[in-house]
């Protein structure tokens, strides 16, 4: 009789622990579909648009820069090879001049790096090494 | 089996009094419950005309950024491009201003023409990659006071009221600078 009442109890336990669980689920579902439930969710997500509209703007803006930026050092990458190569040929031009007055030796090194600097497109290099031309040069002449 | 009965008859009537006690509780507190119940369902329709309101707002104010970020884009990208053209014309003014200085002094070592156009193109450059206003606005003064002189002398050199052989204030002006 006690095994009886013991296992009836118990079933009365766990059938009313079903029910409540069950309320539980529904009225939470209810409250989920429900319209100030919906409103603060629809809420929530055009804030989040909003927030993801101005991140969108800042990387925009971001990425036009670089662009921007790439498209001026091409510009200027165009430039210097211009200018690097216009100096490089005037460079040849008055080492095949002076060919005959400079040591071979030395017409190697400065041939050699009119083309390194040239292909480095340093313009301070070329600048320097022309001038050391023009002044090898001056000092022949005032040898003479 | 008598026991059992009149447990469960107690229990029963304990049932039946807790219930009748709930009606009485009901019936004495009708006018506060259904106060209560009309502020809960009047309460829900104001926070549901409010967020409906925010939310409408909301719609409206991404609507507005939308079509104002589009603009913005748009002027930036303008500007950009406009930036561009703009170093391509200082490049070629560069260019330029190698060539006037070429002609006027025809006897002037080429390492000097071009030291000059590296000096200019070098502060175009510092001008170009300045962050503040401030600083970008004295490093375009600087380039223009360089372009200047540079002009000037060429000028001063034609009319043959210079040295005819040296852009002396161009070459101070870079010395200065170094």
């Amino acid at each position: 009789m006690a095994d009886f009442l013991l296992l009836l109890a118990l079933s009365l336990f766990v059938i009313l622990g079903l029910v409540s669980i069950l309320k539980f689920s529904l009225k939470a579902l209810i409250d989920y579909f429900s319209s100030a439930q919906r409103l603060q969710r629809k809420l929530l997500f055009l804030q989040n648009r909003k927030d993801t509209l101005h991140k969108q703007q800042y990387f925009k803006s971001i990425q036009l820069r670089y662009f921007n930026d790439l498209k001026r050092k091409h510009l200027l990458k165009l430039d210097n090879r211009r200018q690097s190569l216009a100096l490089a040929r005037l460079i040849q031009k008055s080492l095949n001049v002076q060919k005959k007055h400079i040591p071979t030796a030395l017409f190697k090194q400065w041939q050699l790096e009119q083309k390194l600097y040239r292909q480095q497109q340093d313009m301070l290099g070329l600048i320097q090494l022309q001038q050391k031309i023009t002044n090898y040069e001056a000092d022949k002449e005032f040898n003479r | 089996m008598k026991l059992i009965k009149n447990l469960i008859a107690n229990i029963l009537k304990l049932v039946y009094r807790v219930k009748d006690e709930h009606l009485t509780w009901q019936q004495n507190n009708q006018p506060k419950l259904a106060t209560l119940r009309l502020a809960k369902v009047l309460a829900e329709n104001d926070l549901a005309a409010e967020l409906k309101k925010r939310g409408t707002q909301l719609e409206h104010d991404i609507a507005m950024l939308k079509t104002q970020h589009t603009a913005e884009l748009a002027m930036f990208k303008i500007k950009c491009q406009q930036d561009v053209q703009d170093y391509k014309q200082y490049l070629q003014s560069l260019e330029q201003l190698k060539r006037s200085i070429e002609m006027a002094y025809q006897h002037l070592p080429e390492s000097v023409a071009f030291a000059i156009h590296h000096h200019a193109k070098y502060l175009l450059n510092k001008m170009w990659e300045a962050q503040a206003f401030e600083e970008r606005m004295a490093h375009e003064m600087r380039l223009i006071q360089f372009m200047s002189t540079v002009h000037e002398d060429a000028r001063l050199c034609l009319e043959g009221s210079s040295h005819p052989d040296l852009p002396e204030k161009t070459l101070s002006l870079i010395q200065k600078a170094e």
